[in-house]
């Protein structure tokens, strides 16, 4: 555990830290363990009285040998709780400090609940993508079918066409959209009014604040092929309609454009401030050595911002893979949603919410999500070996 | 930034292809402005467009007689003005709850030295990387804690946010901890020292913050989607996507025909100018508080990347 020196905490850094930590760590094992073994006695406890339909006969294990067994591990681990030495003598350094600190951990408590249930619970039903999921077994009983689902999903006609869409949306999009607000920003940097650069970019921050759905009314009443202003344009001219929001072809231009559109000025705030943040000094010798406005962008500002530029390369292509599913969901169209808009995210969410098949789509999603921790992992390393400086 | 325009301006040469970059510069970006505006403009014009001139006109860039039957009738159903205060509500309920416990976390977690502090950091940073996923999510409100069909479910999940938990940490940790201790001192509790000398020093970071969750809360359609199954419960956006984007008119809406004017004939609203009186009412409130809180959100993304 690392504590800064400071005044205020000189007395702490001379206590035991080692055998407090490990107090600690005995503490939350504790802890889990009981927790397990009050979860095991629960569900075979409300088998047996039989109100809750466990499925215990698809899963092979008698709720006698359960109940019997979250019991001793639930009595035990109370057991151990309270000979814990921590509890045992008040009078320790560490109970005394966790009593001092006890209207500090009252404040983080909330906060850590919320993320318990909203993040941890739910990665329990993970395990649901390794099972057959039956509605009356619940998650926890019903059948262990190993790595079936995953199976099922790569060996489908589906699976190669989504993955391959999934990467080629992501990459693309990534390589198309991430330059523009470096560009943006370098640009409005050279603005000489700042009047005029700050209505720029009240401006150009608005579309962020609008939601894909807003978006999506934006291009309908531009683009719709009936009733859009471009296309009632274009016919009262004599040509031919574009029919933008539905043809396939189109799907991946609209995509790009509008990710430009709306999220671009957006993402000028951070190479924005890290201009602001340049030694001015530097500029004026630059120009008194002769460096023109080009050369002075190239040589000065672009290394300054380069560790900005790195961070935010890193958090992109960490969410490579998920980071657009709200904009297809909008976006696409009963022509696209099978060919070109289908990404993995959208297939967990047809299989999994429109057709129910809950096991499947937890898999593929656990699938997405390894894929996608291991990107940002990869492109962290390469950055660090590249650079020098990693985000993490 | 000052220093550098003085420099160039008052220097003398300032050649012609200097003055060539800076017309084109401020050319492109007032094309940018227009291509930015431009869709809200239309999409603005449309709502006001009566359907005989919608019908008659070959295009209409602005109506020549607006209307605002659109938004008459979008108001006169009890689906939208409804929908409207249950947005409101939620939003508010969301942005309270969640800023109130992020900066909770952050201030108890802001100087380091709490027991398990290294292990409470961990167990938050983890939740950005890695989820359930959509399914076991979807599973753990709906069967676990039983929350569809509750609004609970689409205010307490977000709560928590790691990325604005840590925007809110970096900004306490750079206040002087002497503010805490002559407060400790003189006998203040650790909610004291939070409500009453923490929290008004640091109000720009906090309304950043609060400001990302309004935002997000009130664009939100999915879990809404996922988790409500009674259109009276349906945030504004989610009726704006069923009726833009799957073309289904809001079970509200569907007496249309039956309409009459005070004369007694059937009146035909302009369907495509009914959705989008529905879309700007819908983006109206976020436009008009924006240029207010623009001046926290540049403070608080470049804090957020800086200290990430």
């Amino acid at each position: 555990m690392q504590v800064p020196v400071t005044a205020s905490s000189k007395e702490k850094t001379k206590d035991p830290k080692p055998r407090s930590l490990r107090l600690i760590y005995a503490g939350l094992i504790l802890s889990a363990l009981m927790l397990a073994g009050s979860g095991v006695w629960y569900i075979a406890v409300t088998g047996l009285v039989g109100l809750k339909k466990w499925d215990f006969d698809a899963y092979g294990v008698r709720p006698m040998i359960l109940a019997v067994c979250g019991g001793a591990l639930l009595i035990l681990t109370l057991l151990c709780y309270f000979v814990h030495p921590a509890l045992r003598n008040r009078s320790h350094r560490l109970a005394l400090d966790l009593w001092k600190d006890r209207y500090r951990y009252s404040l983080i408590l909330p906060g850590l609940i919320v993320v318990f249930v909203f993040s941890y619970m739910p990665m329990y039903g993970i395990i649901l993508g390794f099972k057959d999921y039956k509605i009356k077994s619940g998650i926890m009983f019903s059948q262990w079918v190993g790595t079936y689902h995953f199976e099922r999903f790569f060996r489908s006609p589906v699976a190669g066409q989504t993955i391959w869409n999934t990467f080629f949306i992501g990459i693309t999009q990534l390589i198309i959209t991430f330059p523009v607000p470096i560009i943006l920003a370098l640009l409005m940097n050279e603005l000489r009014s700042t009047a005029f650069r700050r209505t720029i970019q009240t401006i150009i921050y608005l579309p962020h604040f609008i939601s894909w759905v807003i978006m999506y009314s934006l291009l309908f009443s531009l683009f719709s092929i009936t009733s859009g202003l471009v296309n009632k344009l274009l016919m009262s001219l004599g040509s031919p309609a574009i029919n933008l929001l539905s043809d396939p072809n189109k799907f991946y231009g609209m995509l790009y454009s509008t990710s430009i559109w709306k999220e671009a000025g957006w993402g000028t705030i951070i190479y924005m401030a890290a201009i602001a943040g340049v030694d001015q000094e530097m500029y004026e010798a630059a120009y008194l050595d002769g460096a023109n406005r080009w050369q002075q962008c190239i040589h000065i500002t672009l290394p300054s911002i380069a560790f900005a530029i790195t961070t935010m390369l890193i958090l992109n292509v960490g969410s490579v893979m998920g980071a657009n599913f709200d904009q297809i969901m909008n976006l696409r169209t009963a022509a696209t949603q099978t060919t070109v808009a289908q990404v993995i995210d959208t297939y967990v969410y047809d299989m999994g919410v429109g057709k129910g098949q809950y096991d499947l789509s937890t898999a593929i999603g656990l699938f997405q999500q390894i894929v996608n921790c291991i990107l940002l992992f990869v492109s962290n390393y390469v950055v660090k070996k590249m650079s020098g400086e990693g985000f993490f | 930034m000052a220093r550098k325009a003085a420099l160039s301006q008052n220097h003398i040469r300032r050649s012609v292809g200097d003055h060539i970059f800076n017309t084109c510069n401020i050319v492109l970006f007032i094309l940018i402005a227009i291509v930015i505006l431009f869709p809200f403009f239309n999409v603005f014009a449309i709502s006001l467009t009566s359907n005989v001139e919608y019908m008659r006109e070959p295009y209409i860039i602005w109506p020549k007689e607006p209307t605002l039957e659109a938004y008459e009738y979008i108001f006169s159903t009890s689906l939208i003005p409804r929908s409207y205060a249950l947005t409101i509500l939620i939003t508010v309920a969301a942005t309270a709850l969640s800023t109130l416990v992020t900066s909770m976390l952050a201030y108890g977690l802001c100087r380091g030295d709490l027991h398990g502090q290294k292990f409470f950091m961990i167990y938050l940073l983890i939740t950005m990387f890695f989820s359930g996923g959509l399914i076991p999510n979807y599973m753990n409100i709906t069967k676990t804690l039983g929350w569809s069909n509750n609004l609970l479910a689409l205010i307490v999940p977000n709560s928590v946010s790691v990325f604005n938990f840590i925007i809110v940490r970096s900004f306490f940790r750079q206040l002087p901890p002497s503010l805490e201790e002559s407060a400790r001192i003189d006998g203040a509790s650790e909610w004291t020292i939070l409500f009453r000398i923490i929290y008004p020093l640091s109000i720009p970071t906090l309304a950043t913050v609060a400001m990302f969750v309004a935002v997000g809360t009130w664009n939100s359609w999915f879990s809404a989607m996922l988790y409500m199954r009674d259109e009276k419960l349906y945030p504004l956006q989610l009726i704006v996507r069923n009726f833009v984007v799957h073309e289904a008119r809001p079970a509200d809406m569907q007496n249309m025909e039956g309409l009459r004017d005070a004369a007694g004939n059937r009146i035909f609203l302009n369907e495509t100018g009914l959705k989008m009186a529905c879309a700007v009412a819908t983006v109206l409130p976020m436009v008009i508080i924006y240029p207010f809180i623009q001046k926290y959100f540049e403070k608080g993304m470049t804090i957020g990347a800086v200290k990430g």
